[in-house]
């Protein structure tokens, strides 16, 4: 990578100062001496799904957990505009919860932890769980076992949900339905930042972050991506800016 | 309920729910109740006191090794899966937290080892055996004695379980975790015993601090408590044992620390 610069705001931008829920800048996070990501500085808009795309091992997951607040940055600011007492929910990559206790159990637990009042079963029912409500989680799909921590993340109604890979390994129905449940986030004024390898619901997204070797090599809306890649797919804009031919970013501070 | 309590209840539900439901956990506790309940009845019909003696070196060991079982992967499972993630997102604090899971644990810990110490303690009368040949004449073995060793006891457990789950939440692997916790127990069971007996060969431990480094072993804290409180009354010669003051001091600093010390390694803020 090449020198970085601080974050282009153009008029194309969603992500504005007034708008944003995160506002990062030269945030760094190494692990050891590896450094998993590099001086990145980018806004994540309020009220829309932004999506994290790139190749394995590109720091999607470590930005995620950053923009989460579960790790800390090793340099760099990051600042987070959401209120509330549970500002910010998060689905891990790999969900996974005590296994002996049951999908109900699970969620009545989490929601005690909060001083709002939480109808369990309408929290499942917002992610299709009803029917395995007495099920325990050790006997749950990969699949179920997500939605139960998507319905997990979105107690106390946080202002940014961050799921990591919320669709990865579900089926093409299963996948619609955590898309459905994405979609009416936003329209509660939620934002949502999501990971994932699916780069044609990642073109659904108001805003994209694309990510390659520790650094955002492109940001903005789908569209924005497009321009600064000089393509015309997401697949091809995915292509030519992980191989390293970006030329122009449009959200993330990075430039080569 | 306020929130702090309303938390505090949550994880404590959890945590029992959790070892409740465990099929390991109750044949653990059938063979600690076997176990013990055996042996008390083998050597501890003769009278109270002498039934803690049998009872002491026995529990020594068995209470860690049932503690450190119950314990060891209480925040190591939340780490593994991910969870003490998922709770960093929620408004609850690193120490009610800690404390929540540590209070779930010892209530187990502890209905296992009350009901099978109580069970052990019907031997003296079922037994109707001869009179106790340690006792002082006057009916000095008395239930209370017994009575007490079961409370120290419980004091030990906490003890235990606190320095269990700061293993656990240092461990980063299942395995790793495992070590650790059987190292632990090595240590409780030998090793500090092994240190002041060679402190007090190499000279470096003298002979008039002895019962205060005694003390600081929790094992040895609680055989001395044991011996001082529970034996001692009634037998006409002198214990030597570490010092009761340092012991509960130590048990307590033990315990404490552990306990902080594990809840700030969670990660939770």
């Amino acid at each position: 990578m090449g020198s970085r610069e601080a974050p282009n705001r153009g008029d194309n931008d969603a992500a504005t100062a007034a708008s944003a829920v995160v506002e990062a800048s030269e945030l760094s996070k190494s692990f050891g001496d590896v450094e998993v990501l590099s001086e990145l500085s980018f806004s994540i808009p309020d009220d829309a799904v932004t999506a994290i795309i790139g190749p394995n091992g590109s720091g999607k997951t470590t930005l995620a957990e950053l923009v989460t607040g579960v790790e800390s940055p090793t340099a760099g600011e990051l600042a987070l505009h959401a209120e509330g007492e549970r500002p910010v929910g998060y689905l891990p990559q790999d969900p996974r919860f005590q296994p002996s206790a049951t999908v109900r159990e699970t969620v009545a637990f989490y929601a005690a932890l909060l001083t709002s009042e939480t109808d369990v079963d309408a929290a499942l029912a917002r992610v299709g769980l009803e029917a395995a409500a007495d099920r325990r989680t050790d006997a749950l799909s990969g699949g179920m076992r997500r939605l139960l921590g998507i319905a997990v993340s979105l107690l106390g109604a946080p202002d940014l949900v961050v799921l990591d890979e919320p669709t990865s390994g579900l089926d093409p129905e299963m996948t619609r339905h955590v898309y459905d449940v994405i979609a009416g986030l936003t329209e509660r004024d939620q934002a949502v930042v999501l990971t994932t390898h699916d780069l044609s619901r990642a073109a659904d997204a108001d805003y994209i972050l694309v990510m390659s070797d520790g650094n955002i090599v492109s940001a903005g809306s789908p569209a924005a991506v497009l321009a600064d890649t000089e393509t015309e797919t997401l697949e091809d804009a995915f292509e030519t800016a992980v191989s390293g031919r970006t030329v122009t970013s449009a959200g993330g501070g990075n430039r080569e | 309920m306020s929130d702090a309590t309303q938390q505090f209840t949550a994880v404590v539900e959890r945590e029992v729910r959790a070892l409740s439901r465990s099929r390991s956990v109750w044949l653990l506790a059938i063979g600690f109740f076997a176990l013990v309940v055996a042996i008390a009845a083998l050597g501890g019909q003769a009278g109270y006191v002498p039934l803690v003696l049998a009872l002491l070196t026995p529990i020594e060991v068995l209470v860690p090794v049932l503690v450190v079982a119950l314990g060891y992967r209480a925040i190591l499972g939340d780490r593994l899966r991910g969870e003490l993630k998922v709770l960093d997102t929620f408004p609850i604090t690193p120490i009610r937290y800690g404390l929540g899971v540590y209070c779930g644990r010892l209530a187990v810990a502890l209905g296992i080892l009350v009901v099978t110490l109580l069970a052990a303690g019907f031997v003296v009368p079922l037994s109707g055996g001869t009179p106790n040949v340690l006792a002082q004449p006057g009916g000095l073995d008395s239930p209370v004695y017994y009575a007490r060793f079961v409370a120290l006891t419980i004091l030990f457990t906490g003890v235990v379980l606190a320095i269990t789950l700061l293993i656990s939440s240092v461990a980063r692997s299942a395995r790793r975790g495992l070590v650790s916790a059987v190292g632990l127990l090595l240590v409780l069971v030998v090793g500090f015993d092994l240190v002041i007996i060679a402190g007090v060969g190499q000279g470096w431990i003298v002979e008039r601090g002895l019962s205060e480094a005694l003390a600081a072993s929790p094992l040895s804290a609680y055989r001395g408590l044991v011996m001082t409180s529970a034996v001692e009354p009634a037998v006409t010669m002198p214990v030597r044992a570490a010092s009761p003051i340092a012991s509960v001091f130590s048990l307590a600093v033990w315990t404490s620390l552990s306990l902080l010390t594990a809840a700030g390694l969670t990660g939770i803020e």
